[in-house]
This record gives structure tokens, sequence and C-alpha cells, in this order.
């Protein structure tokens, strides 16, 4: 009874029996490297920060923001969240398969454009009850960390930066004494980042299955505890606490056979995830701590006499950060997430045989309440406070939710299983209807509501052709009457050349609904766009009243509505073949276009006198290709197994239309490049000396830039197009977007004996970083630190002894606001390749009488890394951020079957 | 069969709720409103309009953009720059540009030339709307259209003066429309800004006062039929300014090239008869005045001098009472105060208004020198040439001397104001007014103290206004029309009548008549009149130009800009603590003549309908 998706697809291959090993709590992270045509991006390693970014195929349309889950998850069926997925339990798991050509996707109309991930939950079996016990513990500790300089370090380029934003004229900030004290050690230099972060963070995991039944009822229970700490150097106490995610899941799968006719399953998945955190965001606290310099203030002030806590403070940098970790007490929230899932089918073989009749009904619900104990503190220097704060005593904050989701769906499906002639017949009915009541806390949002009728005919002669057509006809809640309704065809074909080899194509098409949509303040996520809204703004005064506080509001039209407004539109194609060769290497090659259309735009090429010149309409396409390829060499030598497997992916996309203006140059347009690409001018080294006249102007017959004055050790810009000017028509593609063109898993298994090997190394090639989008980049802006790179800066003060002008590596620094310096330029663009061992696992299992297996292992994930973000920028290459440091784990476990 | 026919049913009920197209409809609450909700209650109609007088007055105020901070007064060479991050600072170093800056905004031109468009569709909107509204009396519809054309008709007249011919909307927004219609004419969209004020002076009431029952003064500040017939009377007189009423148009004048037609930005030759009309315009509204209760503060009356306190006290009530005799619109200030903080940001300054930052726009030197002393004569005041600070006793006596209304719009070290007499909170003898130091040094090599203070900081508005934080900036005045009546007259040769009305206005602020009779020198007294009249009123940026006044590059919009500066004791401001004072060079203004017309955004000009206009 496959209905997720034709025969003729190729859905996923489940690589290596380890796949889920897992030594943190996310589930998603576990899925990288292992599915051909997935693409896993963990985030951040904060405890309980959610789901890991993942793309299928690459990324197919811009409608949502790059950082979102485009794809549909569906479990048992039934679609969720990926809330309900990210902290899974591995043993609960059946099979993740990976949704992604037309042929796989073409039952699932809008929902199916960015690929399906389909998650099927492990299912009783016939036999006596098999329980299983498995437990972990290890350590994580931090990839990347990028420290702030010292006080004498910050203060030496501090003065370098304070003459460069006073006439270039050696004008130290910091003294020779402050210097000397900061280096003697008796200035204040605290290291805000060690202070704050430490280097261990412990994990733990257990769970406990049951599976077993009878020909009439089997059953699966599973029961689940994960306990993972964070990296905050602060302890678990009655006032304080490490950010941390606790997680208890249960899950009880039953099938129950009702005579002959109808069987009847009831399944209940469900967790509590317990997070806790001091009462400061994990992520401000990193930024402050990235951006405090480290002689602001000792962590405590010696003079205050304040009975509760004496921490230091000032109104520039307020949140001391060891006070963020132990002077404002913690705050704790609980989600409670699940999926319940009743089945009934009914086989109408008395009526004709293979014909059958399923009803399903889904409910799913989740809900975030929190409570917190908190205090303040008073923020001393010397004594005197310095801000309003005053320090209090720990109290307890009352409970409060922060959501509520409800989802319930039903499902009925009518299918045939026959046989025609010398063939085999299926034909499949299904419809789905769903509704998801959110948050509401926007009004697009408050439901959303869709009802899918898809439907297969599919025909194999002589196991030797398949040929399938699907359909799916699908109504979204989005769009006007007349509009909801889009229908989806597809039709894929397969052909077994021999044992050896088999062909596959398909082509169909799919939509989309979700639309990362704004403007004016005003999220809709692409939903209702075809009515007009007025909001209310703008008040207006009459009468001879004073005029403040009071007046009449206003009200204006928001954007223009699209009474024609649908849904995206896929049409994706795809050749495949299945080969085996040598009867050891199993070849899986595809290669796929996806053609977007219909994508949800801002006009920007609407005129200003069409009054609201902001209208969404269907006007994107974006075409994305590439080659989907997975290798799996599997053998034997004598006592050893062993297996390689290599998943390939290159998906390259380029924006066809996207509502861009006209550029002055077809080369500043970022229309027919990839989706995000870096976009900026072209740097071409340092203003020099000899670059200015007299009056400090750039010298004639240099190009002038019009982004502020500038002045030597400035970053030096390419005019393009040659106007004596550099300005926005110089803009030019610079790079890759931030995600990858190209992924490369590869990996293996062996095993020897008792002794089993399992090595998992993921690469990804072709995106890139952007510095700028890191203040940390920025030194000294707005108060802040500077880092190691900071001293690469260009500097001349021959007073001073200091002269980079050759060696530079960085612009000149300055404590202002740098408008030239700080814009998008090749300077700032690095690419971000790189080769990273994932997971590597060593196991032997024990051999013990009454018992099926005991098996001890030690795993390791993130063990090894080479990238240059990471080498030179200090940037995990896979989060990407700084701050919070991504993480390495190994751990130790236990695994006990009888 | 009992069990088939149970999953029958079961199947086709499932099939059946769900093909239920109801399903799928909109959740009813949405909390967002409709067009039909909108139009049928008198409330959420009443706020349609509410919101285009919010946006459509503050064209040329900031946040209407203008130079978002302060107002246009610091590009016309009369307050100084403001802070480096103001847009107005921007323009005055590097002049109008097309491109938006780094952070995606354009601050280029002192205009947003989208907010026109929002404006004038939501009027369309009201305008073709508003009759299924059934809580308004037919009368009352007939009002809020007659409101909803008078704004288009602002909006048309501040794009006609900024930009020349612009594109002509006639209806609300409907996205079936072709919506890619290129520039009128000037001529044209000179016209269709008539029409719309003649559709709104057919409709708009005389006074708002008791038009409903009980009402009393609730509506004041609306529109009435005076600000038709003064809008008329305004954009007449800007078309029959040489800019475009001239044999030719300006870029031939100063060679500035342009590919696209020249009647865009130009009436297409010289018409005497543009200022005939304008005379009658203004001579209407004038008339209209007297029926509704409108007119000059002006106690000495036609042919008498007002001496010097009435001076003070009529032309302080003439441009700062709120819904006054003189006034025929004025910007209420709207209740989110975003105009309001932005003009003061340097505007208008008191202890009630927050000092410090406001301060930073001070009055320059160059327009400091239009004033007069009390009897007509020029008053010597330091230039940069000198080679030593004046004492300031020689600054005392000019103080002393200079006419009323510089003292009720400047408030000055030592000698501080009139605008607000015996209020120590506008006479603070605090730190904050005028370029002072207290650095000898800086007094002998006579360079600027500070820069942005200035001779003095302005008041005007809040004549007599006490602890009154707000102010409501004067649109249409109706002293405007005397002296546009002044130069009409003039520039047709009908000397007696311009003398007749620019001599009120000089007598109404205490100055003694003049008798001029030669024309180009009777011209240049009328438009140092206008400057001195309407300081700050954003008239002067206009006037300039579109006379294409001569000094325009090198004393007004462009060239060396100068601030006085003044040496105290122990940061004492009063005439004890002051030494000397000295002028000194601060900056210079861009000027390029094609800034004559304003340009429009490049990335406007990119979608490839509008044509650029000339030397961007």
């Amino acid at each position: 009874m496959k209905t997720r998706s034709l025969l003729t697809g190729i859905a996923a291959l489940l690589l290596g029996a380890s796949a889920y090993s897992q030594d943190q709590a996310n589930f998603t992270a576990s899925l990288a490297g292992r599915y051909p045509g997935l693409t896993v991006t963990v985030r951040d390693a904060v405890p309980g920060s959610g789901s890991a970014r993942m793309m299928i195929r690459g990324i197919g349309s811009y409608a949502e923001s790059a950082d979102l889950n485009t794809l549909k998850i569906y479990v048992d069926g039934f679609e969720v969240k990926s809330d309900y997925i990210n902290y899974l339990s591995a043993e609960e798991i059946e099979s993740v398969e990976v949704l992604k050509d037309a042929s796989d996707l073409a039952l699932y109309g809008m929902n199916g454009a960015n690929g399906v991930l389909y998650i099927t939950t492990k299912r009783g079996t016939e036999g006596a009850p098999k329980i299983s016990f498995k437990t972990s513990g290890g350590v994580q500790t931090p990839i990347n960390k990028a420290k702030p300089l010292g006080s004498y370090d910050y203060a030496r380029l501090y003065n370098q930066a304070w003459s460069n934003d006073n006439g270039m004229e050696w004008d130290p900030y910091y003294d020779a004494d402050a210097l000397a004290a900061y280096k003697n050690g008796t200035g204040v230099d605290v290291g805000w980042y060690d202070e704050v972060f430490k280097n261990t963070a412990t994990y733990g995991d257990a769970n406990l299955s049951i599976r077993g039944g009878s020909q009439l009822a089997k059953y699966n229970v599973v029961l689940d505890y994960a306990n993972q700490q964070g990296f905050l150097n602060v302890r678990n106490t009655d006032r304080t606490h490490n950010v941390s995610m606790v997680k208890y899941g249960v899950r009880t799968n039953l099938d129950v056979k009702f005579g002959k006719v109808l069987t009847v399953s009831m399944d209940i998945g469900g967790r509590l995830e317990d997070r806790a955190r001091p009462n400061y965001s994990v992520y401000d606290l990193a930024a402050d701590v990235m951006s405090y310099p480290s002689n602001i203030y000792p962590i405590f002030d010696e003079i205050s006499t304040d009975p509760i806590i004496n921490l230091s403070g000032t109104a520039a940098h307020p949140n001391n950060p060891v006070g963020s970790l132990i002077g404002l007490g913690w705050t704790t929230s609980r989600t409670k997430v699940m999926q319940a899932n009743f089945k009934f089918r009914e086989d109408l073989g008395f009526i004709l045989p293979g014909l059958y009749i399923q009803e399903g009904f889904s409910f799913y619900s989740r809900t975030v309440g929190n409570t917190a104990k908190t205090s303040t503190y008073a923020r001393y220097i010397g004594g005197v406070p310095q801000t309003a704060d005053v320090s209090t005593y720990l109290r307890s904050q009352g409970y409060w939710s922060s959501g509520k989701e409800r989802w319930m769906q039903g499902n009925a499906i009518l299918g045939w299983d026959g046989t025609l002639g010398e063939g085999k017949l299926g034909a499949l009915l299904q419809a789905h209807i769903s509704d998801f009541n959110g948050n509401g806390s926007q009004f697009y949002n408050w439901k959303y509501r869709y009802i899918n009728y898809s439907g297969s005919l599919r025909y194999s002669y002589d196991d030797r052709l398949d040929a399938a057509l699907g359909f799916s006809f699908f109504g979204s809640d989005a769009y006007a009457p007349g509009n909801r309704y889009v229908f989806y065809p597809t039709l894929s074909l397969g052909w077994k050349v021999s044992d050896d080899l088999k062909l596959r194509a398909s082509a169909g098409f799919t939509g989309s609904t979700e639309a990362y949509v704004g403007i004016d303040g005003f999220q809709t996520d692409g939903r209702y766009l075809y009515e007009q809204y007025y909001t209310w703004t703008g008040s207006f005064v009459t009468g001879m009243g004073p005029n403040f506080g009071g007046g009449v509001s206003g009200i204006r039209p928001y954007f223009n509505a699209t009474p024609d407004v649908t849904a995206e539109k896929s049409l994706k194609a795809n050749i495949g073949a299945d080969a085996k060769v040598l009867g050891k290497l199993t070849v899986t090659g595809d290669v796929f276009v996806d053609l977007r259309s219909g994508i949800l735009t801002l006009d920007r090429t609407l005129l200003d006198y069409h009054g609201l010149n902001s209208a969404y309409t269907n006007l994107g396409r974006m075409l994305n290709a590439g080659v989907d390829l997975s290798l799996v060499w599997a053998d034997r030598q004598g006592e050893l197994d062993y297996s390689a497997f290599a998943n390939i992916l290159l998906a390259r996309n380029t924006i066809l239309e996207m509502g861009e203006v006209g550029a002055k140059f077809p080369y500043n347009a970022a229309t027919g490049h990839p989706y995000g690409s870096r976009m900026g001018l072209e740097c071409i080294g340092f203003y020099e000396l000899k670059d200015f006249d007299l009056d400090g102007a750039v010298a004639e017959g240099l190009p002038v830039p019009l982004f502020g004055s500038v002045q030597p050790g400035d970053l030096k810009y390419k005019d393009q197009d040659g106007d004596g000017y550099i300005d926005e028509t110089d803009v030019i593609w610079l790079g890759n977007p931030s995600y990858p063109m190209l992924t490369v898993d590869f990996g293996g298994e062996l095993k020897w004996g008792s002794f089993d090997l399992s090595v998992l190394f993921t690469s990804s090639f072709g995106s890139t970083v952007n510095l700028l989008d890191y203040s940390e980049w920025q030194p000294f802006i707005g108060y802040s630190t500077a880092f190691e790179w900071a001293e690469g800066a260009w500097a001349y003060y021959p007073e001073a002894g200091l002269d980079t002008r050759k060696s530079a590596t960085f612009p000149r620094l300055t404590t202002k606001q740098n408008d030239h310096n700080y814009r998008a330029s090749s300077f700032w663009v690095k690419n971000n390749n790189f080769l990273r061992l994932k997971n590597l696992e060593l196991g032997y299992t024990i051999p013990m009488r009454g018992v099926d297996g005991l098996r001890v292992y030690l795993s390791g994930s993130n063990l090894l890394t080479l990238s240059s973000v990471l080498s030179k920028y200090k940037m995990d290459p896979e989060a990407v951020s700084y701050g919070y440091p991504a993480a390495r784990s190994i751990c130790a476990g236990v695994q006990l079957t009888f | 069969m009992k069990k088939k026919s149970i999953i029958a049913m079961i199947f086709v009920a499932v099939l059946g709720v769900s093909s239920c197209d109801l399903f799928l409809e909109m959740p009813e609450v949405t909390g967002s409103v409709y067009k039909e909700d909108v139009f049928s209650n008198r409330k959420d109609t009443e706020g349609m309009l509410w919101r285009a007088y919010h946006r459509g007055l503050r064209e040329g105020l900031p946040e209407g953009w203008a130079i978002n901070h302060g107002t246009l007064a610091s590009l016309s060479g009369e307050l100084t720059r403001g802070y480096s991050w103001h847009a107005g600072y921007n323009l005055v170093v590097n002049g109008p540009t097309t491109v938006l800056d780094a952070s995606g905004q354009y601050q280029g031109s002192p205009a947003n030339f989208g907010e026109n468009w929002e404006v004038i569709r939501a009027c369309w909107l009201i305008i073709q709307n508003i009759d299924q509204c059934s809580e308004l009396t037919a009368e009352m519809k007939e009002y809020m259209k007659g409101e909803a054309y008078g704004l288009i008709a602002y909006r048309y007249m501040g794009m006609f003066q900024r930009w020349g011919g612009v594109p002509i909307v006639r209806q609300a927004n409907n996205m079936d429309d072709n919506l890619e219609f290129p520039r009128a004419t000037a001529l044209e969209t000179l016209n269709f800004t008539l029409e719309m004020i003649k559709e709104a002076e057919s409709r708009l009431p005389d006074t708002w006062l008791d038009i409903e029952p009980g009402c009393g003064d609730k509506w004041e500040g609306r529109l009435t039929k005076g600000a038709a017939l003064a809008m008329r009377a305004r954009v007449l007189t800007f078309a029959s300014r040489p800019l475009f009423n001239s044999a030719k148009p300006y870029t031939q004048e100063f060679g500035i090239p342009f590919d696209g037609d020249e009647h865009l930005i130009w009436l297409g030759g010289y018409d005497e008869q543009r200022y005939k009309d304008a005379i009658a315009a203004h001579l209407a509204l004038i008339e209209w005045g007297k029926a509704h209760g409108k007119h000059l503060i002006f106690t000495a009356g036609e042919g008498n001098r007002n001496d010097f306190e009435t001076a003070i006290s009529d032309y302080g009530r003439g441009v700062s009472e709120l819904n006054g005799p003189e006034t025929i619109l004025a910007f209420k200030i709207e209740s989110d105060q975003q105009v309001y903080n932005n003009m003061t940001e340097g505007y208008n300054w008191s202890n009630y208004v927050d000092a410090g930052e406001r301060s930073q726009r001070g009055l320059l030197t160059n327009f400091l020198r239009l004033y007069r002393d009390t009897e007509g004569g020029e008053i010597d005041w330091p230039t940069t040439d000198e080679t030593a600070p004046r004492p300031i006793s020689d600054f005392a006596d000019n103080i002393d001397k200079i006419e009323p209304r510089f003292r009720v719009d400047i408030c000055v070290p030592g000698k501080f104001g009139r605008s607000n007499d015996g209020d120590s909170n506008w006479n603070d003898a605090i730190w904050y007014m005028g370029s002072l130091t207290s650095d000898p040094a800086i007094a002998a090599s006579m360079s600027r103290a500070i820069e942005g203070r200035g001779v003095g900081c302005p008041t005007k508005f809040y004549y007599q206004a006490g602890a009154r934080r707000w102010f409501e900036f004067p649109l249409f005045r109706l002293a405007e029309n005397y002296l546009h009546l002044a130069e009409a007259y003039n520039e047709i040769g009908e000397t007696a009548n311009a003398l007749k009305y620019l001599n009120i206005i000089r007598n109404r602020a205490g100055l003694p008549s003049v008798s001029e009779t030669d024309k180009a020198k009777l011209r240049e007294l009328i438009v140092r009149e206008k400057a001195l009249e309407f300081f700050e009123e954003n008239q002067r940026y206009y006037d300039v130009k579109h006379w294409k006044h001569p000094d325009i590059g090198t004393k007004i919009l462009g060239g060396p800009m100068t601030e006085i500066s003044y040496l105290c004791i122990d940061n004492n401001n009063t005439m004890e603590g002051l030494v000397s004072y000295w002028d000194a060079y601060s900056y210079t203004g861009y000027w390029h003549p094609k800034w004559f017309l304003e340009p429009f955004r490049q990335d406007e000009v990119n979608k490839g309908i509008i044509v650029q206009n000339p030397g961007y």
C-alpha cells in the first residue's frame, strides 16, 4: 500500500544501519549526509534551538526566505510542522523518504513543489515482544571560538581608529600609561568570552522500546528521554540555569485486525520538551560577548556595597554578560507536541480482489507554556549606579503561553491493485482534507485549510515496463473562489532494460502556496492577497484643541489586491537510471529540471503613480536544474563485510524574472543569477596616500565614490561604467549565495566479527559568506570591540612606528559608521567550501546468552572540519555565525536487545 | 450488503464535506477592513479622508519628506543645514541626486514623489465611493468630495512647482488599468490642477464652524472654499513666473542638454495674461476673505503704518494664531507628531520644546542681511572680510533698531526675542542659542565658534505660545496674496497697484512705505519683502527658483554661507557676558541650474516611462 508516491519514483535510499546515530537531541540534524537530494545544514548548537535547514534538490523558488524550510513534512501520511520532527527519537523511525521528482510528488499538489520529507514510524511486528534498550552519554566541545581581543590589543587598535577619524594625525585615545596597564595586567581586561562560555557541555539519552504482537494485534511502544546542556558557564541552581533542553517522548503504535476486512491503526506520538535558559536571550548574550570590549569594566564593582549583587555596568554597555548569566534569574518553557493518528483499512477483496478502502484521521497539537524566576541587578561603576536598574531578589513570574496550534486532517483512500492481461494495474483515489489552526497572531495565520483530491493509475507490464499517471486537484483557502483549485497532472515511465539497469523518466506539475511576503510591516504569507484591505493609520486632528495625542484615526488601503493571485507552479522533469555494476556497485543517477512560474513577487516595476506601488503578483520565474547521483558499493571479503557510498548533488538555480526594475546596465541586475547571489561593488585594493590631492579630495582622474568621504586606507572600488563616480551603477554579481551548489557526502561501513565501524563525511561547495553580515567585522562601531582580523588594518603613522601600507588585509579602522567601507563588495564575500567528518562510530557486540544483542559503541560527530571559513574567520561553515559556538561531540553508548 | 453501504457512505461523506467550498472560505474574523466596510459608515469614510489629510498636507514638510529634518529653509539660505545625517545637509553639500543611499532610502531630493500618488489615489477612492455611505448627509458628502478634490489639487500644485509636468491620474487605483502613461506637459498639469481646484471650490463650504448642529468648532482646520481660492492664486502665480512663463525654457538659457519634450518643463512661451489671471485669483481670495472673516491682521489699517509694538503683535498673531483671521489653511500637526518632531529638530526653540539638539538650525548671516532697520535703512553687519571682531555694543545697537519681524522670528544671545515677552523659558540665558564661545582664541582667529547655531535660533509660529509645544504650520496665509499681487502688478507695469500691496505688508510690519517706480528695483524690493515676511514658511526655496533669482547660486541656495559667532565670558550669553561678535564662513551651498526643477528617482526613471528632468 504505497500511497505516498508512484511506484516509478525514486524516493530515497536509506543508507547504513547507523543512519540515525544520534549524539544530540535534534533529529533533523542527524539526517545530514544520508539522503540523496536532501541537504541539511545545522544552524547552531544551542540546545532546543529547532530544526536544521533542509532543502531538497537546492532551492527552486525565492518566494520564501532562504532560511526557512520550504519542504513539507509528513509523518505516517499526515502533514506536520518541523517542530514535530525536530526532536523525534531515532527509535521511533522506520524510514525517512525524500520525495523529490514529479513521480514522487504526483499526489501532493500545492504541497509538492519544494519536495516532501516522508517519515514512517516503526510499527509492531508479529512475534514475541522484543525489548530494546539504549542509552548513551557524551560531551560536546566547541568547534569555533572567535574571541574578541584583550584590552591591550583593543586599545592599541582603537588608537589607530581614533586617529583615522581625527584628521589622520596620530592622536592616541589611550596614552602610554593606559596601554602599559593593559599590558601588565593592572588595567581592566575581562575575557567576556571565557567568562560566559565553557569548553564542554553534556549530553545524555535513554530509550526503551517494546515491539511485538500477534496476527490480530501488533504494537510498538517507545519511551524516550534526552538531556542536553549548553555551553554557558553557569550552574543549574535555584537562581541560575544553563541553556538546556530535556525531552520526554512517548509513542504507541497499535494495529488491530477485526475479522478479515477491517484493520484499525492507532498511533500516538507525543513529547514534552522542557527548555531552560538564563532570563536573557542566549543569542543576545552571545552578541554582547562578541561586542563588549574587554576594558569597559570589571565584572564586579568592588566598591559597591549592594547587599544583593554588585555587578558592573554602564549605559553604553548595560548588559554585563556575566550579569546576564547570574543576575537575571532564569526562564523555562514547556512545549507539548503530539500527533495522534487513527486509520481504518478495509480490504474489500470480497467485492473485487485487490480493492481496499482506508480512512484516516490525524490530530496534531502543539502548545508552549512558560514560567520564569526573574531578578534584576543594579549596574555600578565605582559604587555609583549607572542606570535606573535596582537589584532585586529572585521572584517567580506567573505562567504564560506562547503558542497554540491545532491541526486536524482527514484522509480517505479508495485503492485497487489488480491485473489486466499480463500486466499489473493499480488505481488509487484519495481525498485529503486539512484544517490548521495557528496562533492567530496575524490575521492571515488564523487558519490554513486545504483539500487535496489526488489519484493515480499505474500499469506495469511483465515487470519490465511501468507507466503511471498521477494527479492532484488541490484547493487552498489562500486564494479567491475560482483560483482556489489547481489541477496538477504527472506522467512517469519506467523501463527495466535488464536486471541490472532500469531507466526512469517523469514530468509533472506541483505547486506551492506559501510565500514569505510582506510589506508595510504587514506579513501575509501570500494568503488572502485577493482581498483589498484597509488599515487604520495616521490620525488627523481638527478643531481648536491641542494637537498631540488627539485626532481621529485615518484609514488607507493596504497594498493592492491582486484578485487573480494563485499558487506558484512547478514543472519538474527527471530522467534517471538505476544500475548495478559488477554486482556490487549500485548507481542511482538523475538529471532534473524544475521550472517555476507564478512565484509571488512584489512587482517593483509598477510606476509610482500607481499610488500604492506594492502589489504582489504571480510574476516570478525561476529555473533549477542539476544532477542527483548516489553510489553504493557493498562487498564481503572473508570475515569482512564492507560498504561505501557517496551522494552527490549538483543543483543550480537561475532567476528568470523577479520584477526587478530594469537596471541601468545589464551587469547591475540580480535577475539571471542564482537566488541570493551576492551583489556589490568590486574591490580593487586600498586607497593610498597618493590617491588624494592636497585638500584631501580624491585625486583628479580617479572616480569619485558617492558613499561618503574617503581617506587613505579605505576600500577602492572599480568604476564599472567609467562615468567617474562609484555608485549603485557599479554594482556587479560577486558570488554565489549562502547555500551550496554542490554537496558530496560519502562514507562507509565495516563489519568484522563483532566489530563494526561506520563513517560519514559531508562536503559542500559553491556557497559564500558575506563577512559584513556579522558585526564582528565592523570593529569599534557602536561601542563594540575588535577581533584579530582588525590587526591587519591599513595604517600609516610613522610617528608611532605604524606602517601597514604594504601588508594591509583590512581597511583602515574607524570608530564611526562607514557607509563606504562597510557596504557589499567583493572584499567581504568569501567562498565557503568545506569537508567535514560528520560522524564516526565504532561498535563492539558482546555475545551474551539470553540476549539478542549487547552492543557498546563510541560515536563522534563533527570530529574534523576542513574549512577556510573556520580556519580564517573562526566560523563554523554550516552555522556560519559568531557567538555561541558550534559543537563537536563524542559519546559512548550501550544497546541491549532481548 | 450492509457493510459495503456503510463504507460507501463514509467515503461519500468525507468527499461531500470536503467538496463544500465553504471550507476554503477566508475566515470572517480577520482583524482587517474591507472597502465595503469603510464606505458603509461615517467614521471609516471620514477615516479615509483623515489619512488623506494626514499625508496630503505634509507635502514639503519633514516626513512628507521635504528634507526630513527641519524645513526647506535650510536649502534656501535661511537657516543652517542641520546635522550631517539630515537629508537636507547632504542636499546642501551635494545637491540633488537620483540614486538611493546605502540604506536603500532615497534622500536625493527634498520630495517624496511616491507619496503624492498614495494621496491622490486615496482621494479618488473617496470621490468614487463616498456616495455609498448612508450615514453621511448629501451635503456632507459634497463637502468631503470637495476636500478630496482639494487635496488632489494641493499635491498636483506641489508637483508642478517641483517637477513641471507629471502624469495625470483621474481615478482610483485599478490593477487592470494601463499604468504606463507618461508625464503630461507642464501646461496640461497646470490645467488639471486648476480643474481639480474648480471641483473643490464648487463643493467646499465657506466655513466649518457650526456646519452641523452642535458641532461648534470641531471641524475647524479642514479645507474651505478659501483654501481652494488660495491654491488657485498660488498655482497661477507659479505659472506666471519666469521659470515656466518665458520665451524659452531654462534649459536653453543655461545650456542644460535635454532630449525630452521641453513642454514637460515649460509652458511653451511667455504670456502676460498669466500675471493677470494670477491677479484675478488673488483678488478673488481677498474678496472672499472679507465676507468670511479672513483678513490680514493689520491694526493701523491700509494706508497707515503700524508702530513697533503693534507690528510685533500683528505679525506675531498673523503667523501664529491658531485658525486666526489671516490663516486660510494650516497644517494641523498630526497626532503621531512625526512632522512636528522632525520640524522642531533644529527649528523652533524654547525650553518647552526641548532645547539642545533643536538649536542646530540657526539663522545664517546671508539671510540676516535682508532685514532692515525700523526706518527701512540697511543695517551694517560684520562681514568675513573684517580682521577683528566687533564689540558687542555694535550688535546691541543693531538689534535695537532691527525691524519687528526679526524680533518675533529670531531669538538672539543678549537681546533674546519678542515672541513670548516675559516668559523666561523663551528668553533664557542658556548656552544653546547662537554660535557662542568662551574661548578668546577662537574669537582672535575669527573662525566659526559652533556650526549650525548662527546668529540665533528661530521662534516663529510661537508668538505668545507660552507652554504650548505644538504649533500649526501656515500653508496659506493672506500676506502671501498681497505680495503676489504686488509681484504680478509690477510685472505688467501697474506700478501703483504693486506699491499699494507691497506697502500694506511693509506698513503692517512697521516699516515705512516705499515709492520705487523702476520695475527691476521694485521687483527686488518685493522679492526681499517676500523673503522676510515668509521666513521659514517653505516659500523661498520655490520663489527664488521660479523667479530665476540672479543670486540663487551665489547667496541663496548656493554659494558661501556665513554664520555670526559670539565671544562671551564663562558661558554667559546675557549682555553682561557677551564680549564681541564677528561673521565667519561656515560652508558652501550647492547650486547648479539643473536644480531649477527636482529630479525623479533613478529607479523610477529606469522603469522606462518617466522622462527624467534635464541635467540629471
